[in-house]
């Protein structure tokens, strides 16, 4: 009773600041978009936006039910009252982001593979197969992603392949359809991919390479000048720098990425960067953690694939990795305060963590909305 | 024993050569121009040689008032000693920086012997800093950082052996300490808060040390006394008040929008740094483009070579896990040295960095170190070769890469914001000035637009050798439009060109930028010479009216 009246305050709280966020940025919200399927057929859907704060709210009770699984204990509360806190989910919530939905099945995919080795199982498998399956058939990337990410796991031996058999088997069988609409719609299917991969878009890249090129040509360089800086791995280097770019913690605790490219709010508050450190370093330490948060770090590929160095938009549906590490983070600071160093850190972690949240509520009533009008894009658009 | 210590000799003389020559290889042709802080000391050194003060008539000054941005003293005296030597030459400009540069490896390998105990992980450092892009770059400009890193070694060197060491150790270190004060501007800020970190750090066990922290403390404070007496009535801070953070053109612009409130927007101005602050950490600052030599969004060279990404991630954790010494002292410094940097209001600079460099280079070492160790105790042979073999290649890549940036993309890309150009157009003037009456340079430069302002007069006062004591005493006038701010000194004038009032000065010489002048507007002969530079776009027209 008393957790389940915690989980309530939690999400009254992040309905709060989802609500505040919405009021201080209306008219704000991003043009929406429509599930790839449907496009493809030529019906075009929007998820309304207003049910995407509820798909909020969904994100936080898996957290909550994540957390139980991990942790197990008193602290499996943190995941969702960390989400329930950050700028980051309400600020997309708030603008009607589709990778909120996207996440929402994200974490139940991850829910339903940790309670793969519960009693329920069949229920397990179950909602594992309609949670990959709405996945696969609601974006391109996570189509390739997902599949991708669950064949990783059983190779590395995160998930044994037993468990997963018959959830396979339905997929496969299910996900005909859509590999016979794929063939049927092959250049609506295109289109869809290229809106999604954008990365290749920007022709500076490829004009730097046709002028390092002519210029190492004329000063006599001209095989030094193809053997390095050539088109193929000019992308590589490109490639390892976009995905580098997104595992670098100043993307999730600072400002630096921008949330919906104009706010000075950050995805995650700053305070809880020492306990993810923390975190880190312990997940580190054991093999199976180290490969789980290997194999996770695929779930930023949306995000690389983007126009932008980092795309806090498309990068929410790693938000859960960086969550649950922080949480595990914090967990062990909190149940190790004997230790008078890492007391001292988790004071100044949660000294920080109140400051900067007193701030950001500040900001974004007083600062928020201008920002955007000196800033505007065209990925957002103002209710008409 | 004394074999093996011979062929590390022999070793450590290799690298330093290695050094030395990436380091002195046309030196004066690559960069292509001297560019303005070089430019300033140089005509400074040169003057504090001919007459024992600078160009404003300053005694032996502490602090150089150059062109208002108060630089340190050190590099100029270093370069009277070379000026003195070669005569006022590019190269007299650049030979100290080139030679300190070089001569850091063998003491980069002396302190990481004392710090590591192993001779060949050592050297590995020393060749990791011998053909580091990094620490080269700099090391070929006159570049206030590159003494400034010599100094900072020794003095954090003889500050971590203080504390179990002789007391003489604490007025070493205190000295290079303040060496490094009056060397460079961002180390001010640095080695206050470093030292202030580390004796919180030791707190503890300071009673122990008490007489040591006690002479350190006061070696410094009067070896400093000058700086301090210039911060407090003088300049000496001039600069830190141009570049400070809450100047930054983001932070203003699109972050606090109303303009700063010293009280209210503390807490904003404190995340923007926090945020700058982690933000040096990101793969395309470290590895692609920090050193700026090539143009926006283009992949240039960063401050470690792409290959050595896997080394700095194992050097880290080697870090952690070895027992190394003074590892607090090591955390504190690279924590600290940022700072100086993170505080600016310019983006990123990789040269305000160059005084964790050594850090970054042991690290990288630890972590090379611990890499071949990975690979070569792979049992199959032909994965070990393989493995070898793999990296080998993506060395041999990323250096060919380094190569071409330095000789080829670095000059033709930068070479208008190093001023390029200006040396044949002072040549043109000395040649042809007794022809004309006046002759007036543009302040303003670049091949699009004037979007670059340059002090061309201490490119002619350099170049022409013009002697000092004259430039000292003769005078001079201000224009005291700031629209059109106008200088000039004998037949010499330094201002914005406009051609519909220019158009009519007859004898008088134009230097300007290709849009100073009308596209189609000049007459036939007009137009006398065009200075190109290395891209092939032109730098400058010369012109006079007929």
């Amino acid at each position: 009773m008393k957790k389940t009246l915690f989980l309530a305050a939690i999400l009254i709280v992040h309905t709060l600041f989802i609500i505040y966020t919405q009021k201080s940025l209306y008219p704000i919200h991003f043009i929406p978009q429509s599930i790839f399927v449907l496009d493809m057929i030529g019906k075009p859907t929007f998820l309304p936006s207003l049910l995407l704060p509820l798909f909020g709210m969904g994100n936080l009770i898996l957290l909550w039910f994540i957390g139980k699984c991990f942790f197990k204990n008193n602290y499996s509360f943190l995941p969702s009252l960390i989400y329930a806190v950050s700028p980051w989910g309400a600020y997309l919530a708030a603008t009607g982001s589709y990778y909120i939905y996207l996440l929402f099945l994200i974490l139940l995919i991850f829910y339903s593979l940790l309670s793969l080795k519960s009693e329920n199982k069949r229920i397990a498998t179950v909602l594992l197969v309609i949670s990959v399956l709405v996945t696969v058939y609601s974006s391109i990337l996570l189509m390739l992603l997902v599949p991708a990410i669950l064949i990783l796991m059983i190779v590395l031996k995160l998930i044994p392949l037993n468990n997963l058999r018959f959830s396979f088997i339905s997929l496969i069988i299910l996900m005909l359809p859509l590999f016979f609409l794929s063939f049927n719609y092959a250049a609506s299917f295109k289109n869809t991919l290229d809106n999604e991969v954008k990365w290749f878009a920007d022709p500076g890249l490829l004009n730097s390479i046709n002028r390092y090129q002519g210029e190492a040509r004329e000063d006599g360089f001209y095989y030094l000048g193809r053997s390095a800086d050539n088109k193929y791995l000019l992308f590589s280097e490109y490639g390892l720098l976009k995905y580098a770019n997104q595992l670098i913690p100043s993307v999730y605790f600072t400002q630096q990425g921008k949330l919906l490219n104009f706010s000075f709010s950050p995805p995650i508050t700053l305070g809880f960067l020492i306990p993810f450190i923390y975190g880190l370093y312990q997940v580190l330490q054991s093999s199976l953690l180290r490969k789980t948060f290997l194999v996770s770090t695929l779930l930023v590929i949306p995000s690389v694939l983007a126009k932008q160095a980092v795309d806090l938009n498309r990068l929410i549906i790693f938000a859960p990795v960086i969550i649950l590490i922080t949480s595990y983070g914090l967990m062990l600071m909190l149940k190790n305060k004997s230790d008078k160093r890492l007391y001292l850190f988790l004071i100044v972690s949660l000294s920080l963590i109140i400051f900067q949240q007193l701030f950001t509520v500040f900001d974004i009533q007083f600062k928020e909305k201008m920002r955007f009008e000196k800033y505007f894009e065209q990925n957002y658009e103002l209710e008409k | 024993m004394m074999k093996k210590a011979w062929i590390i000799i022999l070793l450590l003389i290799t690298i330093t050569l290695l050094g030395g020559f990436l380091r002195f290889y046309k030196l004066t042709d690559n960069p292509p121009s001297l560019n303005g802080d070089e430019i300033s000391f140089g005509y400074a050194a040169y003057s504090i040689l001919k007459t024992g003060h600078d160009e404003h008539g300053k005694f032996m000054p502490l602090i150089l008032e150059s062109v208002g941005d108060y630089k340190n003293p050190v590099p100029a005296y270093m370069m009277v000693i070379t000026i003195k030597l070669f005569g006022l030459t590019d190269f007299s400009v650049r030979l100290p920086n080139a030679l300190i540069g070089t001569l850091t490896i063998p003491l980069f390998f002396l302190f990481l012997k004392d710090i590591v105990k192993n001779k060949t992980t050592s050297l590995l450092g020393a060749l990791f800093l011998s053909t580091s892009s990094w620490h080269i770059f700099y090391s070929r400009f006159a570049y206030e950082y590159i003494p400034a890193t010599a100094f900072i070694l020794l003095g954090i060197w003889s500050f971590m052996k203080m504390w179990d060491g002789k007391r003489i150790l604490a007025v070493i270190s205190a000295f290079f300490f303040i060496l490094t004060m009056y060397t460079a501007p961002a180390p001010r800020l640095f080695i206050v808060v470093f030292v202030l970190a580390v004796l919180a750090y030791k707190l503890p066990k300071l009673n122990k040390t008490m007489d040591k922290v006690m002479l350190f403390i006061l070696t410094c404070l009067i070896l400093a006394l000058p700086l301090i007496y210039l911060s407090l009535y003088g300049n000496a801070n001039a600069r830190m008040g141009m570049v400070f953070i809450a100047n930054d053109i983001e932070f203003q612009r699109y972050i606090n929008l109303q303009g700063f409130q010293l009280v209210t927007d503390i807490p904003q101005l404190l995340f923007f740094w926090l945020k700058r602050y982690l933000s040096y950490l990101q793969p395309n600052f470290i590895f692609f483009n920090a050193l700026n030599m090539t143009a926006p969004g283009t992949i240039g060279l960063g401050l470690l070579y792409l290959f050595e990404l896997p080394w700095l991630i194992l050097g880290v954790r080697e870090f952690i896990k070895q027992k190394i010494p003074y590892k607090g002292i090591f955390a504190i410094w690279l924590l600290t040295g940022i700072i100086p940097d993170s505080i600016t209001n310019n983006q990123q600079h990789s040269g305000r960095l160059l005084q964790i460099a050594p850090l970054v280079i042991m690290v990288t070492t630890l972590g090379a170190v611990q890499f071949f160790k990975s690979i070569l105790s792979i049992s199959k042979t032909y994965l070990k070769a393989a493995g070898l073999g793999i990296f080998a290649v993506c060395v041999v890549i990323v250096l060919i890469h380094a190569f071409l940036t330095f000789a080829v993309y670095f000059p033709r890309a930068r070479g208008e914001y190093i001023d390029e150009g200006l040396r044949e157009v002072v040549s043109y003037v000395l040649d042809h000035q007794n022809n004309y009456k006046e002759v007036i340079f543009d302040t303003r430069r670049g091949i699009e637009g004037p979007y670059i302002i340059t002090n061309s007069y201490l490119y002619l006062l350099f170049y022409s050798k013009y002697d000092p004591y004259t430039y000292q005493t003769e005078p001079k006038i201000f224009g005291p439009d700031k629209n059109n701010p106008v200088y000039s000194f004998n037949k010499y004038s330094f201002k914005y060109i406009d051609w519909s009032k220019d158009a009519g000065k007859k004898e008088t010489l134009f230097i300007g930028s290709p849009w100073s002048f009308p596209a189609e507007g000049l007459q036939e002969g007009e137009l006398l010479k065009k200075i190109y530079m290395r891209n092939g776009y032109p730098a400058f027209y010369i012109v006079s009216p007929k």
